[in-house]
């Protein structure tokens, strides 16, 4: 490699890097000075040597660049999470919607819709809860038979055994 | 204006000339001393010359001059520190600048920026030896040894590297 000819820029940064490195032999060293005295585009190339590998060092080491790193990160599982939220809601609605899923999971509920069938089925909708053209009949009048209010309550407040055959 | 201020070159030109010079001048001087402290000290030598002897210089070689000027005090530091003797082969010394107002930072903060995504976009085997050399301060002669090629190769990929890096300085 040519220390004092007329080598392009690419030879030259690196011969500038070799030198800010202290790779150059102490000859090579010494010729390369002489040529900083009279060689300014070589002067520049030392200059860009140091600020390249500065910048270099400083991109590994950079704590706000890694900070903004994290904050991109963090920001990436906040999203995650969201997305992950937003599909359980939905999947728990589809569930709950479910008529099937009723029946399995709320025996209170399937209970009081078949009282209202059989009770449509024999007439008592009309007479325990009146008839939608009866205009003087109140919701707070409404008296729900005492084994569906037992049966919807759960099985907390009574002996749902003794309530079915009291029914 | 007193006697000895006939002739000598305005302060605000000195100023103008430390904005726009000074940063390449300071790593120009760090390549030269391989210490920062000293580089300090020859960054402000070279602007007392340039207040004192700026004058003499035409206006469109200033440039040109303060780098010899530099060179010139770093040389003289150097003989006086005794700093030729000491072990510089290694590439430690350079460290992130500090100290610098916000808009400096800001500007250093780009342009390291810059530099890592043209690092990352290096081939891996170019992007391995400036690693090596620069992160591992590894002589390229060890990095050769330990990758398995000739030197040549070795300086070749760096050169490559540091073409492509250098488009990243230049692009400020």
């Amino acid at each position: 490699m040519m220390i004092d000819g007329r080598e392009n820029h690419d030879e030259l940064d690196l011969l500038a890097f070799r030198y800010v490195a202290g790779e150059l032999e102490r000859a090579e060293s010494d010729l390369f000075e002489q040529r900083l005295a009279r060689d300014q585009s070589a002067c520049e190339a030392v200059a860009r040597a140091v600020m390249l590998t500065s910048a270099i060092v400083a991109g590994r080491c950079d704590p706000q660049s890694a900070v903004v790193r994290y904050a991109s990160k963090r920001r990436s599982v906040r999203w995650i999470a969201a997305a992950a939220a937003v599909l359980l809601a939905a999947i728990t609605a589809v569930v709950m919607r479910s008529p099937s899923r009723l029946g399995e999971s709320n025996d209170e509920l399937t209970v009081a819709g078949v009282w209202a069938e059989s009770a449509l089925a024999h007439g008592e909708w009309s007479s325990e809860f009146g008839d939608d053209s009866d205009d003087g009949d109140d919701a707070a009048d409404v008296a729900l038979p005492e084994w569906l209010i037992e049966a919807v309550s759960g099985p907390d407040e009574a002996n749902p055994d003794e309530n079915w055959e009291d029914s | 204006m007193t006697p000895a201020d006939e002739g000598r070159i305005d302060r605000s030109i000195v100023a103008a000339l430390y904005a726009e010079h000074a940063t390449e001048l300071h790593a120009f001087l760090l390549g030269v001393l391989r210490d920062s402290e000293l580089a300090a000290d020859a960054l402000q030598a070279t602007f007392a010359k340039a207040v004192e002897l700026g004058h003499t210089a035409r206006e469109e070689s200033r440039k040109p001059w303060l780098f010899r000027v530099a060179l010139n005090e770093a040389l003289v530091i150097r003989r006086r520190q005794g700093v030729e003797d000491r072990a510089i082969e290694r590439l430690a010394w350079i460290q992130p600048r500090g100290g610098e107002g916000p808009g400096d930072a800001l500007a250093r903060r780009e342009t390291v920026e810059r530099v890592r995504e043209a690092l990352a976009a290096l081939p891996v085997e170019q992007r391995r030896v400036v690693e090596m050399r620069i992160y591992d301060d590894k002589t390229f002669a060890v990095i050769a040894r330990e990758l398995g090629v000739p030197l040549g190769t070795v300086l070749s990929r760096m050169q490559l590297a540091l073409k492509k890096l250098r488009s990243t300085l230049e692009s400020k």
